[in-house]
């Protein structure tokens, strides 16, 4: 077989999994998910073949043991993934059990003859490596902006199959004994417009509310940089922008009292126009920013919140009177 | 007695390095060098176990041109000893040579109860050491880790995942990959830094590690590294407090849109 394994850790991005993996000429597509949560109506219309459903907790041990064996079994070139922290485990071990090469996180994936080529940022974020997996097959995890779209999808209907794990000798003593369901912003950084982050510039909790006030004026999610939600849990994890955390790609970027670590900076290379505000005339963030305010975030941003409610009240102002004026 | 081997690289310092601008590629000979983040955390994590259970902390290392002082830093940090692969020829390896390697030095430095690893490098950010040393040595694995107990035979590890908080209950020995937030890894003193120049630390020549020849090669082909350069405006908003709001919110108004 030559096509590509579409492994589901969830099927939010399948449909782009399935047309990246299709316009690399990869042909069949085969998808390997949990039995829970096939969706055979939204396979089949991307020309998929087989799905494979297995039965496991959600346990990367486990899993790649079970991915090994459909891996030996369909012999695809390409096992393809969403980069998500279980996805990338499952790899790993799968790939080395194979002696298979592995890419993580990869924002590009070309096919060179028999070779894939990926790149993927490394160095801390600041750069991207461009690399040629030389084995079949490969294991690679896909950043949002490596998906392609491709205009040739034939609809056929994908036989199912289950995958028999009483074959499968899975080794190890591992369970999950609790799941605490994170809180969650529900936010979704990545596709917002504009987008206002808060860094380790801000003494308390409390003060994130001058951060919020601005937001809410300028109709701004909140994200921060990964001290703020990992270390000091002051926001959900899902607003962290970094390597990391969201890739954003917001026309407007406002960052306060963030120092700019490459670590962050590669989660707002798309961002169309950054302002940065922050005290230390040497920040790094002063570096990646189109417009700097090297200024106390506790005397400006009061100053900047005033004066857009000032301005707001007056387009309220104009608004209400020329509405009384037509009349 | 545990025995805690720790799997440590010395990085590029990323945050020092700088780009050639007319070829855009990282000045590497230029760079300075030290361990990474997350793995300095994997250290503290052994080191704090060590110190609550008793036990033994081996640091396990790879790569080329390995400098004995930066292992004396993370041995000063409270590790007993270090076994080290360091050769010109593994300047290219790929994370499939490292976790060949990592796994024949945990079997050369003894039978491990825990394995430590950071959740990525600093320089290759590749997040796949970890779980490939746990199925060479046929291990349990866990990946970011923010929370680790002991509790006889087995390890009981909180990870961060997508959607919340993991509790997993693992037998030992088991690998676990830790993250940045597990715990603040300490600084040691430079009388510390001296002391642990006692510290045994085992080079071992990569010509009498006994594997299998496809086992040293890489799996990965470096093309090219290019620094990630946007182009930004980079000005200075100047005058007073109001002024610098004014300006701001212009631009808001003006360049937000598409």
């Amino acid at each position: 077989m030559n096509g590509a394994l579409i492994f589901a850790d969830d099927w939010r991005h399948v449909p782009e999994l399935l047309s990246t993996s299709a316009s690399l000429g990869l042909n069949p597509l085969l998808i390997m998910s949990h039995e829970d949560l096939v969706n055979v109506e939204g396979a089949s219309r991307y020309g998929v073949s087989e799905i494979i459903t297995y039965r496991s907790p959600p346990i990367p041990t486990y899993i790649s043991k079970i991915l090994t064996h459909v891996v030996a079994e369909k012999k695809p070139r390409l096992v393809v993934g969403e980069a998500k922290k279980n996805v990338r485990e499952i790899f790993g071990r799968a790939a080395q059990r194979i002696g298979a090469a592995c890419a993580n996180n990869c924002i590009n994936i070309e096919k060179i003859g028999e070779n894939f080529r990926i790149c993927r940022p490394v160095l801390g974020g600041g750069y991207i490596a461009t690399q040629d997996l030389i084995t079949c097959p490969v294991f690679v995890t896909l950043q949002p902006d490596a998906f392609k779209s491709t205009t040739f999808m034939t609809s056929k209907n994908p036989v199912i199959t289950s995958v028999n794990s009483k074959n499968i000798h899975i080794q190890g003593d591992i369970e999950i004994i609790e799941k605490r369901l994170g809180v969650k912003s529900g936010a979704d950084l990545s596709s917002a417009d504009r987008v206002v982050a808060v860094g380790k510039g801000f003494r308390k909790k409390e003060d994130l509310n001058l951060a919020e006030e601005l937001s809410r004026l300028i109709g701004a999610e909140m994200g921060c940089s990964r001290p703020i939600s990992g270390d000091l849990n002051w926001l959900p994890d899902d607003r962290h922008i970094g390597l990391s955390g969201n890739w954003i790609r917001a026309s407007i970027y406002i960052a306060i009292g963030i120092s700019g670590q490459i670590q962050h900076t590669i989660g707002i290379k798309n961002a169309k126009t950054i302002i940065a505000i922050n005290n230390d005339p040497n920040a790094p963030i002063h570096k990646e920013a189109d417009y700097s305010v090297i200024a106390d975030l506790y005397e400006f941003l009061p100053v900047l919140i005033k004066k857009l409610k000032e301005q707001q009240y007056q387009v309220e102002n104009n608004n209400h009177n020329s509405k009384y004026g037509e009349d | 007695m545990l025995n805690i081997h720790v799997c440590i690289k010395q990085s590029v310092d990323v945050n020092s390095l700088e780009f050639d601008p007319t070829t855009l590629s990282p000045m590497i000979e230029k760079a300075e060098f030290r361990i990474g983040d997350a793995e300095l955390n994997a250290i503290e994590e052994a080191v704090r176990i060590k110190e609550k259970m008793d036990g033994k902390v081996s640091l396990l290392c790879v790569g080329h041109d390995v400098r004995p002082a930066v292992l004396r830093e993370a041995l000063a940090m409270g590790a007993d000893e270090a076994y080290v692969v360091s050769d010109s020829r593994l300047r290219n390896a790929d994370q499939w040579v490292y976790a060949n390697i990592l796994a024949y030095l945990s079997r050369v430095a003894g039978i491990p109860d825990l394995i430590l690893c950071g959740e990525s490098s600093l320089d290759e950010g590749a997040y796949q050491v970890g779980p490939r040393i746990a199925e060479e040595l046929d291990l349990p694995s866990v990946t970011h880790a923010v929370k680790l107990e002991i509790m006889g035979d087995y390890i009981i590890a909180e990870r961060i995942v997508e959607d919340g908080i993991e509790t997993l209950k693992a037998k030992l020995p088991a690998v676990v990959s830790v993250c940045l937030e597990i715990n603040t890894p300490r600084l040691p003193s430079v009388l510390m830094i001296r002391a642990a120049s006692k510290k045994p630390i085992n080079f071992i020549p990569l010509d009498s590690i006994n594997l299998p020849r496809e086992r040293f090669r890489s799996l990965v082909k470096l093309q090219e590294v290019k620094v990630i350069k946007t182009k930004r405006k980079n000005v200075v908003l100047s005058g007073s407090l109001e002024e610098i709001a004014r300006k701001v919110i212009t631009i808001i108004q003006s360049e937000g849109w598409e």
